[in-house]
């Protein structure tokens, strides 16, 4: 393990209602790591992904941010329970960024002001030095031409490649992608694994759920395999996806005829 | 809508057959009774005592009537919308019933001379308002009705700000919870109200404007009971008998009664 | 001015079309007041309406159980009984059990007056229909657009103000515009207590000229009016939330 954990889990666990998702999930995410996160669907791997930064709340287990844990416990009636109070969270997500699957852009904002928003609601910033920082991330994305267009008009790659610009633009210290190129036209693909991939090569931090994994082989820094809820194999991707261990991941590779490195 | 009421209410009075061919005064000696139709919903001019018995200053005007000729008295009672009517069918000989003098009503039925009252416009007002000349209301907020005729009048000449409402009720109501200082209203309705405990602290200080005469009536044709009638009308102001009334039934005396009084007198 | 005025006395003289209001002073004087009376209400009872759909929707979002259910009898309350019975309500019955402060005479005077009880019943009134309204539009901003706003650190009211009001305000937009119609139509009820707007002066001419039909075409064409104003000014803004992708 290389440098200081950002993120850290312990004893993840998240169930809805009888569905148990996650089953122990003990993770931790040191800077500069770039994870990527595979699993056939009903693995828990959106679910974990998604109690990172709380878009669920763990039903038990915590979630570490700089060895801070977050939220506090508070035994109530001889029961103890974590109370996860929204300006914690709030503060949290503040440094934490993520991307969705069906990219979330807001409808009635242009691109521009979608990658403006959080600096301006959230950061305070001024509406000049926003505006030229979102033009800045625009750039990165490739799309300052496209920047007063709303997001109707822009295509699914476009929207996505907005969707990541958006997130930077709160200069995060991690970055969530969760399936960012699956509701994708696969002409479409490329395009926004080429920002990602940029991304990666500036040494960011970063958690990758995808189906992609050509990309998260040559991208990743560390590979963890989930089934049933659990972490089932981890490690560098050229060991644990040329030589996985386990049969269950020997199985899911062997279904993505089309791998190859 | 109460002009086209009446006009209505004339043309089916002269669709229907002449009801009243012999003469009335002979068919109610023949009876030994006298029908009278009268208010009941008027205090004091023409209400039910506890007991449902008809009593007040029409009553008492309709005994006088029935004394005269030497017979019995019934009293029916009427509401404004069939009182004519009533008088035309001849279900009542006589109609006492507090009706304004219109010039279309004087077209149904044959209305009695001289006029032997008269409401006026007045306003009902709180104790603590000691006011003697209209004039002093000049900007004061008076409750008051829709669609009475003289609000208008009342506004323009002595400058209230009259807020007004449907009906009687509710300006009443707007007046005890303090919305207006007065309700400018029938001077007639006013002093029957202040016959009722409810109305304890209120008074009619100012003198009443804008007379518009009652009139009693016969149905058409009764030209010897319409005489009668009049004889009789002019005693009863000859003797101060209406005044005498409504100091009777706790009303202070209206101008109109006094004025027809001082010039009887003498006669 | 005044030749224009009189011709109308002429007008009455030679056909018996009876517009008191323009060639009587008085009339005039107070049905220009009872416009200004109705625009008055109008915009006043838009404005407060509006703001008590937009925090009743809010409220009604609430994680407190009391305070959804306190929003739903507010919602029951006022969108289930009539108007007309509601002013009643508000200037008979509460009026009644409000403080009161003497007046010049000494005679206590409520401290509300008619046209401030008729600003409140109708607003509310208006409100209540607003809250579902605006609630109908929040229902429809899709929850993985509200969770971008989280994921980027909004709190719960600033995504509310920032992200789900834009839209649904759009998505509501047409349903919205109905009810303020109606809330303008409504504020006739208001000369059930004697506030003296249009129909209330309209009232009082016809019941001293009896001239009941001229009253009721000037009312209709005034109401006309003024709800094409109303339509003309939603329509622009329709026309300036305007964006592409959104159902409007």
């Amino acid at each position: 393990m290389t440098g200081a954990a950002i993120l850290r889990t312990e004893g993840l666990h998240k169930r809805f209602g009888d569905l148990h998702v996650l089953r122990g999930i003990d993770l931790r995410v040191a800077e500069g790591e770039r994870i990527a996160i595979l699993g056939s669907s009903g693995s828990g791997k959106s679910t974990l992904l998604r109690c990172l930064n709380f878009m669920e709340l763990p039903s038990a287990g915590r979630v570490f941010f700089h060895d801070r844990p977050v939220g506090t416990e508070e035994t109530r009636g001889g029961a103890t329970a974590v109370r996860y109070r929204e300006r914690d969270l709030a503060a949290l997500r503040r440094r934490v960024g993520m991307v969705f699957q069906s990219f979330n852009l807001f409808p009635h904002m242009t691109a521009l002001e979608n990658v403006m928003e959080g600096p301006l609601t959230v950061l305070r910033r001024g509406r000049g030095e926003a505006a030229a920082a979102a033009r800045r991330q625009l750039a990165r994305v490739g799309l300052e031409d496209r920047a007063d267009e709303y997001p109707a008009r822009l295509s699914g790659g476009q929207q996505q490649r907005v969707a990541i610009a958006r997130a930077l633009a709160m200069e995060p210290e991690v970055m969530l992608f969760d399936e960012p190129t699956s509701s994708l036209d696969p002409e479409l693909v490329g395009e926004v694994l080429g920002v990602i991939k940029a991304l990666a090569e500036e040494g960011r931090t970063m958690l990758l759920v995808t189906h992609e994994l050509g990309f998260a082989y040559h991208v990743a820094s560390r590979v963890l395999f989930l089934h049933e809820g659990r972490i089932l194999e981890e490690g560098p991707p050229e060991r644990l996806m040329k030589a996985p261990r386990e049969e269950r991941l020997r199985t899911f590779l062997a279904r993505f005829s089309e791998f190859s490195f | 809508m109460r002009r086209s009421l009446i006009a209505l209410a004339a043309l089916a009075a002269a669709a229907l057959p002449a009801a009243a061919s012999a003469d009335v005064l002979d068919k109610v000696k023949e009876r030994g009774t006298l029908v009278v139709g009268v208010k009941t919903d008027y205090k004091p001019f023409g209400f039910r005592d506890p007991s449902g018995a008809i009593i007040g200053i029409e009553p008492d005007l309709a005994a006088d009537v029935a004394k005269k000729l030497g017979v019995k008295l019934e009293l029916v009672s009427v509401v404004s919308a069939n009182r004519m009517e009533f008088l035309r069918q001849g279900k009542i000989d006589l109609m006492i019933a507090t009706m304004s003098d219109k010039p279309e009503r004087r077209k149904v039925v044959q209305v009695i001379e001289p006029l032997y009252y008269s409401d006026a416009v007045n306003v009902m007002l709180s104790d603590k308002v000691k006011v003697t000349k209209w004039e002093q209301l000049k900007g004061a907020k008076l409750c008051g009705t829709t669609g009475a005729f003289y609000n208008k009048d009342v506004a323009t000449q002595y400058g209230p700000e009259i807020i007004s409402f449907d009906g009687s009720e509710k300006p009443l109501i707007a007046l005890q919870q303090g919305n207006c200082i007065g309700y400018l209203y029938d001077q007639t309705f006013i002093a029957g109200k202040l016959l009722d405990a409810e109305w304890k602290g209120y008074h009619m200080p100012l003198p009443g404007i804008m007379e518009t005469p009652w009139a009693m009536a016969v149905a058409p044709g009764e030209d010897r009971f319409a005489k009668l009638m009049s004889d009789l009308t002019k005693e009863w102001m000859k003797t101060g008998r209406i005044v005498e009334l409504e100091k009777k039934w706790g009303v202070k005396p209206t101008e109109y009664s006094e004025r027809m009084y001082k010039e009887y007198k003498g006669s | 001015m005044a030749a224009f005025f009189d011709w109308f006395r002429w007008l009455y003289e030679a056909t018996g079309i009876n517009l008191t209001i323009l060639y009587d002073a008085f009339d005039r004087q107070r049905m220009v007041a009872g416009f200004w009376t109705t625009v008055w209400l109008c915009l006043v009872c838009i404005a407060l309406s509006v703001v008590i759909g937009v925090v009743g929707a809010w409220l009604q979002g609430s994680s407190l159980k009391w305070t959804r259910r306190a929003v739903q009898g507010f919602i029951a309350l006022f969108r289930d009984t009539p108007p007309l019975v509601q002013i009643y309500f508000f200037y008979f019955g509460l009026g009644a059990l409000l403080p009161r402060v003497p007046n010049a005479y000494g005679i206590p005077e409520p401290v509300l007056t008619n046209v401030q009880w008729a600003i409140i019943s109708l607003s509310l009134f208006a409100g209540a229909f607003n809250i579902e309204i605006f609630r109908s539009g929040i229902e429809a901003v899709p929850r993985a657009t509200v969770e971008a706003a989280e994921a980027l650190g909004y709190s719960r009211l600033r995504a509310y103000v920032h992200v789900v009001l834009p839209l649904a305000f759009r998505i509501c937009l047409p349903a919205l515009n109905n009810n303020l119609v109606n809330l303008v139509k409504t504020t006739t009820l208001a000369y059930a207590i004697a506030v003296p707007e249009m129909l209330y002066v309209a009232k009082q001419i016809w019941s001293d000229a009896t001239n009941v039909p001229e009253m009721m075409v000037f009312l209709l064409l005034a109401y006309v009016f003024l709800v094409g104003c109303v339509v003309w000014v939603m329509g622009r803004i329709e026309r300036r939330l305007k964006v592409p992708g959104i159902g409007l």
